[in-house]
């Protein structure tokens, strides 16, 4: 394998660098993961059995999931419309507002969580006139589904980006010019060639937000059986030295995350399949 | 159906890349519009597909079969387009790419789904891609993807074809075939052709009518014979084919360029005006320095034999670099050598001066 790769690349180095790939990857992911699932394994059984039994867990997950599909979902449709607009329309300012798209991934996200939550609250800047309309976002699952939404937004942009930059002109011109209209230009030539991105963008988001901890804990307002996150009752158990509990609940939200991120993945392999040529 | 474009203008920003262009393409002809890189070609076959709009002018016109079409939106236009890089769709196999414009008609017009498999069928045979329906763009080579691209922009039954560098991107011996092929494929279906190219073969060798194109002008319309043998500009001249060109002037009725004159322009021409003389390599005529023949001394700078012709460099006593053109026949008998005096004379030169021309 080693000669292989000194016999085909310019630049040497393959042997070394798998070595480091394979030792950060292990350090930083494997070897944290494998523990988490030996000592899972390790468990009493019971524990497991308590986690579906106890109704405020099961809340917990529902709510934690949902919000999190709900905040990709949403970042799908509105970080399609920035990206396209930041690609196709570039306006003055246009580097400006691309840069404020990672704001969310250098704010720490209890700042996010502090600020969203003034804002959202009764007495807030948008509060106020959201409650008007009787809608209450802050300590409500709609403020999970706010702050999930807010940290999750550049993965998506971020995503597209470059995958709307390749579509060239050609592709939409030569579909305009077999008559079809921009509805289908839209459907039947731009979409299936951004929908690996999309896809990478909306399973990255939400697997962002399934582990988002700190800007909810504000937001939300952490009650029982309404607006309490998975991430929380991981940390009020650790808190409470349960370190078996915590571990039985993460296992079960890894296990669960991984099963989703694997479909998503099995369907953009289904499509991507296609395209490629067997060689 | 006939194409006429008139008066159309395009500007990019500053930069005008269409003057004032108007051209007729007859009903069934095959043309080319032949030219250099930013001459307009280009931006020309965009506006006549629809894919740009050109500069409003009150008589601008894109006309098909005499119906003015210049706000009719691409897709209604009836025309077939082909794209330089293919522009195939990629997560489609070949026979969805096809069958594309049939599934974008109204639901009236469109066809059933056999009557689409057994267009789709037609095609893919004439193409020559009978058993590749279901393969997908990455898997063909660039010459099929060319073909595919055709048969997809075919599919609509279009009243023109439109095509934008079609070989452009291919190498030289597939373009070679694939240049034979269509010129075949257009007799058979006689569909009104306009394809732009940069290669002067390649336009002489397929099309029924040129026109050169530079600078966003028409420089010449005209059969591949006369824009190739009666180019009305120096531009055109130059363009098509190698060519030699000397700078000089008119005296006393004679146009003088250093050991050159070409006579006949008594009364023509005012004195001293400025003159350029074409002349192609392969109208020199080289002979032995010996008694019986004419011409202007020269001695022999260089030969290369490697080829279809052989060519050689030759310098007169005064004045530029002539390079000449022979076979390979008349190289055998009159055994030329580098460094040996030769006797030349021109058989068909052109003089352009700034607004007459012999």
């Amino acid at each position: 394998m080693k000669k292989t790769g000194s016999q085909n690349h310019f630049l040497p180095g393959f042997g070394l660098s798998l070595g480091f790939t394979l030792v950060y990857l292990s350090l930083l992911v494997l070897v944290p993961l494998s523990l988490l699932s030996f000592r899972a394994l390790s468990l009493d059984g019971t524990l497991y059995r308590d986690i579906f039994q106890d109704p405020r867990t099961l809340a917990a997950f529902k709510l934690t999931f949902a919000s999190s599909f709900i905040a990709a979902g949403l970042n799908l449709i509105f970080g399609f419309i920035v990206a396209w607009t930041l690609v196709r329309f570039p306006f003055p300012g246009c580097s400006f507002i691309d840069a404020l798209i990672d704001l969310p991934f250098a704010l720490p996200t209890a700042v996010s969580g502090i600020a969203l939550t003034s804002l959202y609250v009764r007495s807030g800047m948008v509060g106020r006139y959201l409650d008007i309309f009787g809608i209450q976002v802050a300590f409500a699952p709609l403020g999970v589904v706010v702050a999930l939404s807010f940290i999750s937004l550049p993965f998506v942009i971020r995503s597209l980006q470059p995958a709307l930059k390749d579509i060239e002109r050609e592709y939409e011109e030569a579909a305009i010019s077999l008559g079809a209209s921009p509805i289908s230009v839209f459907f039947a030539v731009i979409f299936p060639a951004i929908r690996p991105a999309l896809l990478t963008g909306f399973s990255l988001a939400f697997a962002r937000a399934l582990g988002e901890y700190g800007s909810v804990v504000f937001i939300s307002g952490n009650m029982p059986m309404k607006t309490e996150i998975i991430s929380l009752l991981i940390a009020g158990r650790m808190e409470q030295f349960d370190y078996d509990g915590a571990t039985a609940l993460a296992a079960v939200t890894l296990l669960a995350s991984f099963m989703i991120l694997l479909s998503i993945h099995l369907i953009q392999w289904h499509y991507s399949r296609k395209i490629q040529p067997r060689s | 159906m006939s194409i006429e474009v008139q008066h159309i203008s395009k500007c990019f920003g500053a930069f005008q890349a269409l003057h004032d262009v108007s051209l007729r393409v007859e009903e069934g002809e095959l043309m080319a519009l032949l030219g250099p890189s930013g001459s307009g070609k280009t931006s020309l076959l965009r506006i006549i597909a629809g894919l740009d709009s050109p500069e409003a002018h009150p008589d601008a016109k894109v006309m098909m079969n005499n119906e003015n079409m210049i706000h009719t939106r691409a897709g209604n236009r009836k025309v077939g387009f082909v794209f330089q890089h293919y522009a195939l769709f990629r997560h489609m196999t070949v026979f969805d790419n096809i069958a594309f414009g049939m599934r974008m008609r109204p639901k009236k017009e469109r066809p059933s789904k056999k009557e689409m498999k057994d267009r789709v069928e037609q095609l893919l045979n004439l193409i020559q891609l009978e058993n590749m329906g279901n393969r997908y763009p990455m898997q063909l080579s660039g010459g099929q993807r060319q073909r595919v691209a055709l048969a997809r922009a075919l599919a609509i039954e279009p009243k023109v074809l439109l095509l934008d560098e079609p070989f452009g991107a291919l190498d030289a011996r597939v373009r070679e075939d694939l240049r034979k092929w269509l010129r075949r494929l257009h007799k058979e279906i006689q569909i009104t052709s306009l394809f732009v190219t940069h290669d002067q073969e390649e336009a002489l060798e397929l099309a029924d009518r040129i026109v050169v194109m530079n600078e966003g002008r028409i420089e010449q319309i005209g059969t591949p014979d006369e824009v190739f043998h009666q180019p009305r500009t120096e531009f055109v001249m130059q363009f098509l084919g190698s060519v030699n060109l000397f700078h000089g002037r008119i005296e006393r009725g004679e146009a003088v360029f250093g050991p050159w004159k070409v006579p006949g322009l008594l009364g023509k021409c005012p004195e001293g005006t400025a003159a350029r003389l074409f002349v192609r390599p392969y109208d020199i005529t080289v002979q032995p320095d010996q008694q019986e023949y004419e011409g202007t001394i020269a001695f022999i700078r260089r030969i290369q034999s490697a080829g279809p012709h052989v060519k050689m460099e030759l310098e007169p006593e005064s004045g530029e670099r002539v390079i000449v053109e022979i076979s390979h026949e008349r190289h055998a008998t009159l055994k030329p050598r580098v460094g040996e005096k030769v006797l030349v004379s021109l058989r068909n030169a052109r003089v352009f001066t700034e607004d007459y021309t012999i």
